[in-house]
């Protein structure tokens, strides 16, 4: 007699991906990425989905459109808030210590990169400006929260994007429909 | 078989009517910024949060750029095509997804582009980005979508049989 077993949680998963989706959306620099279409945001729910796949056993049922869809709504949600929570930590931590003695500290380095020209201008320039945004302590509790609530919107979406494609991706060569038959 | 075809094509509208005003939204933003400067500066703010807005890398419409650069254009104009040709073609209810091998083929382009373009080996026009980025658009309705209105169905099944 063939024992079936249920399907893991999706939570441990969900939260993996909400970890990189929060940590890129969050630190000055790194959100950069989010810049290119929330490319961030949709590796965080194709690396949702990576791990769930990886808790899965042969004995199991393999993983579904639904799985996906639910990954990725996690992630996104679980992404928003930790962008927001990373984002307001580094304006804590930022405050009490120079903000121009980390500004010199970021201009000497992107300066260094500028003189090797190994990136273009304007995303030098687009980096400057996201780094001057976090240091300068200017988002106010309105524009957290207001960032907040759109980003619990997008993130979700493109997140569960990011799922399906790591669905097509990870998925075994023998499936070629959703449904897995 | 009627009530699933039925939710398909309720989906697949929804779906292509909320893309569709997505994209009219990226277009609208620079036609609008001369007389209704607030509600452009609105779109502008949402779109920020999904796009560099980069105005060198971006299309202009009466003068100004969309809400979002080429590359992000074509992917959303090229999704949004994507879904229409999906319409066209899978009549069949059954949600088929291709091989991984084109999803790989139609975002190497893009991807080629990108580390090119960051490594300084050149420097991307708009048109090259924009066309990278329709192809990827377009490619990506075929793994999404399908597997987007399986979701939906499996889902909706669940709550149906508690």
């Amino acid at each position: 007699m063939q024992i079936a077993y249920d399907k893991p949680s999706k939570y441990r998963a969900a939260v993996l991906g909400g970890l990189i989706v929060g940590a890129i959306s969050g630190i000055p620099g790194l959100n950069f990425v989010n810049c290119c279409c929330c490319a961030g945001v949709v590796l965080g729910g194709l690396l949702a989905y990576y791990f769930y796949s990886q808790e899965l056993t042969p004995e199991m049922p393999p993983a579904e459109a639904s799985d996906a869809l639910i990954l990725g709504i996690l992630s996104g949600i679980i992404g928003a808030f930790l962008g927001t929570v990373i984002a307001v930590l580094v304006l804590v931590i930022v405050g009490p210590i120079d903000a121009q003695m980390l500004k010199n500290i970021f201009d000497a380095l992107l300066k260094s990169v500028e003189d090797a020209g190994t990136l273009p201008q304007e995303q030098i320039d687009e980096t400057r400006r996201q780094i001057e945004e976090s240091l300068s302590g200017s988002m106010t509790a309105m524009g957290i929260i207001s960032s907040l609530f759109v980003n619990l919107i997008l993130y979700p979406i493109f997140a569960v994007i990011g799922a399906f494609l790591g669905q097509a991706i990870f998925r075994p060569k023998s499936v070629s429909t959703v449904s897995g038959t | 078989m009627n009530t699933v075809r039925l939710s398909r094509s309720v989906i697949l509208t929804a779906l292509t009517v909320a893309v569709s005003l997505w994209c009219v939204a990226i277009i609208s933003a620079p036609l609008l910024k001369s007389g209704y400067a607030a509600l452009a500066d609105s779109l502008y703010d949402f779109f920020g949060h999904i796009c560099h807005q980069s105005e060198a890398r971006s299309f202009h419409i009466a003068g100004f750029p969309l809400a979002v650069c080429a590359r992000c254009s074509g992917i959303y104009f090229g999704f949004l095509a994507g879904i229409v040709v999906l319409i066209a073609v899978q009549k069949s209810p059954r949600n088929k997804v291709p091989a991984r091998s084109v999803l790989i083929a139609a975002l190497a382009p893009m991807a080629l582009d990108v580390i090119c373009t960051l490594a300084g080996v050149y420097e991307s026009a708009a048109e090259i980005r924009a066309c990278t980025g329709l192809l990827a658009g377009f490619a990506g309705v075929f793994f999404v979508v399908p597997p987007f209105i399986e979701s939906l169905g499996v889902l909706s099944n669940a709550n149906r049989l508690r």
